[in-house]
């Protein structure tokens, strides 16, 4: 161990999380100019038209762009590093402060290296014997803060090495590995793990930049990996989506001139028209929600943690995982799970709720940090009408299950972290529909506003036990009429004989749960930091 | 390309001052510098390549031209 109390203590935090956004926004510069090369070498290829020279032209402009593609993943892995160093590095000056303070306040000598004594002579009624081992334990806790500090500067240097400029040297292809190496979607996180520990900073690079796809989508990659690759597959789908938005809108037009020109339109075209049109608007939403996505990815205040696409897709109603702080190196890990009526055109609210979370907790606990997940992995219903079948908590329980099981593999350090899995309305149902049939990965349980979770017994809920079972519903929440009337899901686990825990939340509508001084807000960030004890 | 990389906006101080003592300032310092370098590097290659592609695709065209015309 080598840094000191007072090396940790004058860390300025601010400064590497400055230079981190700084480097987001370098990434989306970047990205910005790759797709306007993009456009220019389209532009060259159709003016010119033949030749040697035009050969060679679009060669050279491929490789150029190529380059561009490829710095974006490192500038965004550069920005991890250095806000995800701020973010720890926060709560460990939090903690030490603390500690010095308790250890000082009770009259003990700490010196810079960390080691407490109890000094001079003092009268009080502990013994002598008691003192020592009092100083003892608070020496034991600052040097495992040291050493904490000193692991986070080791990773962050790690991380950083791994993320530098490109070598001129090294052409394109260093590090190809082939596409049928990468492990299959389903698989064990555990095994994806391993695979991506073989594999070298050159290899994971190229496989971020060539299959996106598959890695950002693959439970058991390092989130700041997946988030990288989810970041370029966000790209490429807006782009794609607004171009065959912009090829609808031309078709549309071009009916419309027709019909008002009184030409003749046939019948192929009058079915296309409404299909066109649904198609246009189902794009509308699913781009206005990447923006909603991309506003807080692109979030520049420096105070606020740093969010992470951890999973991203467009396909059918669209998923959308969001990361608020880094779940891989935080203390507590919350994964939120919406309900009903959540999807890709407007998950910001759902986004804001995980935030909110993010900043109750982490204020109440300085000295841990939190990480809290937006997890719009499955396909929810539509329609409350919908939300009556179970076939969507059903369709979620593979999905949720092997994303728990990521979060484990994944983690850094030889600290698990505290798991809690929340739900919301028929995000509990999805819970509860994982727990029952796989079991879940999660140290605790929280279900707000529950319609009901598949089940009438908290010891059904197999991977956590009733003891930390949570569940709340606000008086006035409609919700209850659901289980009351036992539409579909069971009893509501508010219920004494459900055999949980209960917590106290503010009377109120079906989303008034996260409304400022609701008491359900200090109580979840006392239940994600580990105070079960104090929740009321 | 207007990369736009300026130190102001890549803050090169980064973890300089009071993180000098720490191990990781001097690397996130090395990183951000290298960085700096390769995008201004390839920002000039980049701005370079538009200029060479204009002039070569005029001359293509002028060339181009003075066949037809030659043709005709």
């Amino acid at each position: 161990m080598t840094l000191t109390i007072s090396q940790v203590l004058g860390c300025d935090v601010s400064t590497p999380d400055l230079a981190g956004v700084a480097f987001d926004d370098l990434a989306t510069v970047v990205d910005d100019r790759a797709d306007e090369f993009t456009v220019m070498l389209r532009d060259v290829e159709d003016a010119w038209e033949a030749g040697q020279a035009r050969e060679a032209a679009l060669r050279r402009g491929s490789d150029l762009r190529g380059e561009l593609a490829a710095a974006q993943p490192l500038l965004t892995g550069v920005a991890q590093a250095l806000r995800g160093f701020a973010a720890d590095s926060r709560a460990i000056v939090n903690h030490l402060r603390e500690l010095v303070n308790e250890a000082e306040g009770a009259g003990y000598t700490v010196t810079d290296g960390g080691s407490v004594s109890v000094g001079a002579p003092r009268s009080t009624a502990a013994s002598a014997y008691d003192l020592q081992r009092d100083a003892a334990r608070h020496g034991d806790q600052i040097r495992q803060l040291l050493e904490r500090a000193d692991a986070l500067d080791e990773s962050t240097i790690r991380k950083l090495t791994a993320n530098r400029a490109p070598n001129s040297a090294s052409g394109p292809g260093s590090g190809a590995v082939a596409r049928e190496s990468v492990p299959r979607a389903g698989t064990d996180p555990a095994k994806v793990h391993q695979w991506w520990d073989s594999l070298t900073d050159d290899e994971r690079r190229y496989l971020i930049a060539t299959y996106p796809d598959l890695v950002g989508a693959l439970d058991g990659v390092p989130v700041t990996a997946r988030d990288q690759a989810n970041r370029i597959v966000l790209d490429s789908e807006r782009d794609r989506l607004a171009a065959e938005s912009r090829e609808m809108d031309a078709y549309l037009a071009d009916l419309r001139r027709r019909v008002a020109a009184g030409e003749e339109v046939s019948s192929e075209d009058l079915s296309r028209h409404g299909l066109v049109e649904h198609r246009r608007e189902e794009i509308a939403g699913k781009l206005r929600g990447i923006d909603q996505i991309l506003n807080r990815l692109e979030s520049t205040d420096p105070g606020r943690p740093r969010a992470y696409l951890v999973g991203f897709s467009t396909a059918d109603d669209g998923r959308a995982i969001v990361a608020i702080g880094n779940p891989d190196t935080a203390d507590n890990v919350l994964t939120y799970v919406p309900g009903t009526g959540a999807d890709l055109s407007h998950p910001a609210g759902d986004i804001r709720r995980a935030d909110y979370m993010a900043e109750d907790a982490n204020r109440m606990e300085p000295t841990a940090q939190t990480a809290t997940i937006m997890w719009l992995g499955y396909d929810a219903p539509d329609t409350l009408p919908a939300a009556a079948d179970h076939r969507y908590a059903d369709g979620a329980v593979a999905d949720l299950n092997r994303f728990q099981n990521g979060l484990r593999a994944t983690h850094e350090g030889t600290t698990a972290s505290h798991n809690v899995v929340l739900g919301h309305s028929y995000g509990t149902t999805v819970i509860g529909h994982t727990a029952t049939q796989t079991g879940i990965t999660a140290d605790e349980l929280v279900l707000v506003a529950s319609p009901g979770v598949g089940t009438n017994d908290a010891s059904d809920l197999r991977g956590v036990s009733p003891e930390h079972v949570w569940a709340t519903r606000a008086d006035g929440d409609p919700i209850h009429w659901a289980p009351d009337l036992d539409i579909a899901h069971g009893n509501d686990p508010t219920r004494k004989d459900f055999g949980g825990q209960t917590f106290t939340s503010d009377p109120g509508d079906h989303s008034s749960y996260w409304k400022e001084n609701n008491p359900a807000r200090a109580n979840i960030a006392r239940i994600v930091t580990g105070q079960d004890g104090e929740v009321r | 390309m207007r990369t736009a990389v300026t130190s102001r906006q890549v803050r090169l101080t980064v973890l300089g001052g009071t993180n000098a003592s720490r191990a990781v300032g001097p690397v996130a310092t090395a990183v951000t510098t290298g960085w700096q370098a390769y995008l201004t590097r390839l920002a000039g290659r980049v701005d370079g390549y538009g200029t060479d592609v204009v002039r070569a695709g005029c001359e293509y065209r002028a060339a181009d031209d003075a066949t037809v015309r030659r043709l005709r």
